[in-house]
C-alpha cells in the first residue's frame, strides 16, 4: 500500500512537476542555447535549398538592361530575419549590374533602402539617380499596388528626395511597369500577394523575401508558379549567402539558430513524454489504489 | 479568356447571392448552421458574469476589411449580453477609424438593452496603431483588470500570439476569430476556443441575421462546391490522361 | 565594453524588457510606457509627414486636385459635429467601396480561379494526392450551409479539420523559427556590440 501511495505516486509527481516547467528554467534553456554558439561559433555547415536556388536563377538570368523593383515591405519588428535576405539579394542584383527602384509600400522601406545602399552601393560603384532610385512612401498599400500597376509615372513623379523622375537615369527607359523585368518584394505580411495579384498579371515576374511566418500563406502562389523564387526566414538569407559565396550575418546566426531549435525540440519532447507519463501513473495509482480498496476508490 | 472567366465567376457569384438574399428574406429559415465557436462567446460572458470580472474585447490592428465588419457583427452581440447582464465590456482599438465605430456600436447595444446608464466611453479604449505598443498597452489591461474573458475577433498581423499569450499568463477565457491564415495557429494554440477562417464572416451573418451576409455566405459556398467538383473531376480526368 | 550611448540605452532597454520573463516590475512598466508614448509620437509625425507630402504639399503648389481627398479626410471628423456627423459616411463609403473594388479584381484571378486549376494535377504521386485531398476536405470545412454540409462533406469536412491542424503546426514551426532570428541580434547587441564578450 505504501509503495502504492509512495513510489507510483512520487514517480507521477516527478513527471508532473516536468511537464509544468517552470516557464523561467525553458527561458534560459533557450538563451543559453543562443548564446553559446555565438560565443563559440561551431561552424555547422547549410545546403542551398531548391527554393533558394530558384530565386538564384531568377536573379542571376537578369542582364545590365534590366531595371528592377525592390520592395522593402517589412518594419523594424522583423528586420533581424528579412534585411538580411535583402542585402544578399540587393548584391547580386547589383553584381548583376540591373538598375534598382526601391518602392517603399511601408514607411521604414526608405529608411532599408538606404541603409542597404550606403553600404553597397559604392562596393559595386553604384551611383544614386543613375543606377539606382529610392521612390517616396506610397501609402495605401494595395491600392498603392494597383495604382503602380496601372500607372507607374502616374503615381510617382519624383523620387523619396524630390527630383523629377524623368531626370533620373535609372528610370529613363520606364513608361509603365511592363518596363520593369522583375519584382522583389521583402515581406512580413501581404504585399507579396499584392504584387502577384496587381503586377504578376501584367506579365512582370514576382520573387520574395519573406519572414518565416509568411512562408506558408505564400506557398500556394509559388506551387502554382505565380510566384517564382520565394526564400524564408534568416535560414533562407544563409542560404543566399551561400549560393553567391558571400557568408554575411545570417550565415553567422545558423549556429545559434540551430541550437536553439534544438533545445526546443528537446523541451517539447520532455514537456510530452513528462506529461504522457505521468497521466499513465495517476491511471495506474488509481487502479492499484482501487484494487487495494476492495473495487472501490477512495 | 482569363478575364472572361473572371467575369463570370464574378457574375454567377452575385447572381447566387442574390437569390440566396431573397430566398431568405422570402422565407426567414436561417440556411446557416450553428457553430460551436458561437457558443464559447456566451460561455465567456457567462463566466466573467459569475466571477464578477470584466471582458475584453479587441479587433487587432488590420483596417477596415472584411473581418473587421465581421467582428463588430460579434460585438454587438457580446455588448447586448453584457449590457443584459450587468458585465464591464472592456475594448482595445489600434486604429483610428475602428475606435469611433465601436464606441457606437457599443452605445447602441446598451441603448437598445435599455442600460444607457451602464455604457462608460472610458472602457472603450484606444492604444496606438503601433503593434507593440498597442500590445504593451492590451497587457497592461489583462494584468491590472483581471478579465475573466478575453476575445478576439477581426483582421490581426504578429500581436495574434503576443495578445494570446497575454491572455494565457492573466489566466483569460480566451475566444479568437480570423481569417489571416498566418495568424491562425497561434490562436488554434493559445485560445480555449478560435473560430478558423471563414467562421468568423459566418457568425457575423448568423449573429445579425442580415439577409444580404446571409445570401453572400450561401453563394460563397455554391461557389465553393462548383470549386470541389471541378478540382475533383478535373484531377480524375488529369490522371486518366484527359486534357483540355 | 561599448562607449556608444546608442548601444548602452539599446542594451539596457533590452535587459529592462527581458526582466518582464522573470517578473512583472515597475522598471518594465515605465518601459512599456516609454513605448507606448514613443509610437505615439511617430504615428503623429508619420501622418503629418504623409498628409504634407501627398496631399497638403501638392495641393499649396497649385495641384487643386488634392483637395478633394483633403476635403474628403475632413469631412471625417464630421462625426464630432452632431449636426452634419452624417457627413462623415461619405468618404468612408468612399474609401470601402474603392478598397473592395480593387480587393475583387485583385484576388478573384490570382487567389480563386489560379488556385482551383492549379490544384488540377494528376493522382500520379503521394504529394499530389495529398493536394487534392487536403485542398478539396479544407474547403469542404468551410462550408456553412445546413443542407451543403451533410453526408460525405461532414466526412470530408473532419478530415479537412485534421489537415488544417497540421497545417497550423508547420506553420507554428515557422514561427517559432522566426522568434528565434529576432532573439540573436538582441542577445548579440547585449553581449557583442555593449559587452564586447562575443568574437
Amino acid at each position: 500500500m505504501a509503495a502504492v501511495n509512495g513510489e507510483w505516486g512520487y514517480r507521477a509527481m516527478t513527471f508532473r512537476r516536468l511537464a509544468v516547467l517552470d516557464s523561467r528554467i525553458v527561458y534560459a534553456a533557450v538563451f543559453l542555447s543562443i548564446l553559446l554558439p555565438l560565443w563559440r561559433p561551431l561552424g555547422l555547415s547549410i545546403s542551398v535549398s531548391q527554393g533558394t536556388f530558384d530565386v538564384y536563377e531568377v536573379v542571376d538570368s537578369l542582364s545590365q538592361d534590366d531595371t528592377v523593383i525592390v520592395s522593402p515591405s517589412f518594419a523594424p519588428s522583423s528586420e533581424a530575419e528579412v534585411y538580411p535576405q535583402m542585402e544578399a539579394i540587393l548584391r547580386h542584383l547589383l553584381a548583376r549590374k540591373a538598375r534598382v527602384a526601391f518602392v517603399n509600400l511601408n514607411v521604414e522601406g526608405r529608411m532599408y533602402a538606404e541603409k542597404a545602399m550606403t553600404t553597397l552601393a559604392p562596393e559595386f560603384g553604384y551611383n544614386y539617380g543613375e543606377d539606382y532610385v529610392i521612390l517616396p512612401f506610397t501609402p495605401g498599400l494595395e491600392t498603392a499596388v494597383a495604382s503602380i500597376s496601372d500607372d507607374f509615372l502616374g503615381t510617382y513623379e519624383r523620387d523619396a528626395y524630390g527630383t523629377p523622375l524623368t531626370e533620373t537615369g535609372a528610370l529613363a527607359g520606364i513608361r509603365s511597369i511592363n518596363d520593369f523585368a522583375l519584382v522583389v518584394d521583402f515581406n512580413t505580411g501581404d504585399t507579396t500577394i499584392y504584387y502577384i495579384q496587381h503586377a504578376k498579371p501584367r506579365g512582370i515576374p514576382v520573387i520574395a523575401g519573406a519572414s518565416g511566418v509568411t512562408v506558408p500563406y505564400l506557398t500556394p502562389y509559388l506551387a502554382t508558379g505565380q510566384l517564382s523564387g520565394l526564400i524564408g526566414g534568416l535560414r533562407g538569407a544563409a542560404e543566399y549567402e551561400t549560393a553567391i559565396d558571400n557568408p554575411g550575418m545570417a550565415l553567422a546566426a545558423m549556429d545559434a539558430q540551430s541550437l536553439s531549435h534544438a533545445s526546443i525540440l528537446a523541451l517539447i519532447g520532455l514537456g510530452n513524454a513528462a506529461y504522457f507519463l505521468a497521466k499513465r501513473d495517476d491511471a495506474r495509482t488509481t487502479r492499484r489504489s482501487r484494487q487495494s480498496n476492495g473495487g472501490e476508490l477512495k | 479568356m482569363q478575364q472572361l472567366t473572371q467575369i463570370c465567376v464574378l457574375f454567377s457569384m452575385l447572381f447566387a447571392g442574390i437569390i440566396y438574399t431573397r430566398s431568405y428574406s422570402r422565407t426567414g429559415t436561417m440556411p446557416i448552421r450553428r457553430l460551436p465557436g458561437l457558443d464559447s462567446l456566451d460561455e465567456a460572458i457567462g463566466r466573467a458574469t459569475e466571477m464578477g470580472r470584466p471582458i475584453h474585447f479587441t479587433t487587432g490592428t488590420g483596417g477596415l476589411v472584411a473581418d473587421t465588419f465581421a467582428a463588430f457583427a460579434v460585438l454587438e452581440y457580446v455588448a447586448k449580453k453584457t449590457a443584459q447582464y450587468g458585465c464591464t465590456l472592456i475594448i482595445s482599438n489600434a486604429q483610428p477609424l475602428i475606435h469611433p465605430i465601436t464606441e457606437n456600436i457599443v452605445r447602441a447595444s446598451y441603448y437598445a438593452q435599455g442600460k444607457p446608464q451602464s455604457f462608460k466611453p472610458g472602457n472603450i479604449r484606444y492604444h496606438s496603431d503601433s503593434m507593440q505598443a498597442y500590445v504593451s498597452g492590451v497587457w497592461g489591461i489583462m494584468e491590472r483588470e483581471k478579465v475573466a474573458a478575453n476575445i478576439m475577433m477581426g483582421y490581426f498581423f504578429a500581436e495574434s500570439l503576443l495578445l494570446s499569450e497575454g491572455g494565457v499568463r492573466s489566466g483569460a477565457f480566451q475566444v479568437a476569430g480570423t481569417a489571416s491564415t498566418p495568424q491562425l495557429p497561434f490562436f488554434v494554440a493559445a485560445c480555449d476556443r478560435t473560430l478558423i477562417g471563414e467562421e468568423l464572416f459566418a457568425a457575423g451573418a448568423y449573429l445579425t441575421e442580415d439577409p444580404v451576409r446571409i445570401g453572400a455566405l450561401m453563394a460563397q459556398d455554391a461557389a465553393k462546391i462548383a470549386a470541389i467538383a471541378i478540382i475533383l473531376t478535373g484531377a480524375l480526368a488529369s490522371t486518366v490522361g484527359l486534357t483540355m | 565594453m561599448s562607449r556608444d550611448p546608442g548601444i548602452w540605452t539599446a542594451a539596457l532597454l533590452t535587459i529592462v524588457v527581458w526582466s518582464y520573463l522573470f517578473k512583472q516590475n515597475i522598471l518594465f512598466q515605465a518601459v512599456e510606457h516609454l513605448f507606448v508614448g514613443i509610437a505615439a509620437a511617430h504615428a503623429m509625425t508619420v501622418a503629418f509627414t504623409n498628409l504634407r507630402d501627398t496631399c497638403l504639399g501638392p495641393a499649396l503648389m497649385g495641384d487643386w486636385a488634392m483637395t478633394v481627398p483633403l476635403l474628403g479626410g475632413l469631412l471625417l471628423y464630421a462625426r464630432f459635429l452632431p449636426k452634419i456627423s452624417h457627413l462623415s459616411r461619405i468618404p468612408l463609403a468612399f474609401v470601402m467601396g474603392t478598397a473592395a473594388a480593387v480587393v475583387i479584381r485583385g484576388s478573384l484571378g490570382p487567389s480563386f480561379i489560379q488556385q482551383v486549376a492549379g490544384t488540377i494535377i494528376p493522382l500520379t504521386s503521394p504529394d499530389n494526392v495529398i493536394l487534392v485531398v487536403g485542398t478539396v476536405t479544407t474547403i469542404a470545412y468551410f462550408l456553412f450551409g445546413r443542407k451543403s454540409r451533410s453526408g460525405m462533406m461532414d466526412h470530408a469536412a473532419r478530415l479537412g479539420r485534421y489537415i488544417m491542424m497540421a497545417a497550423f503546426g508547420a506553420a507554428y514551426g515557422n514561427t517559432v523559427m522566426m522568434r528565434m532570428s529576432l532573439l540573436i541580434p538582441r542577445i548579440r547587441l547585449v553581449f557583442g556590440d555593449w559587452l564586447g564578450l562575443l568574437p
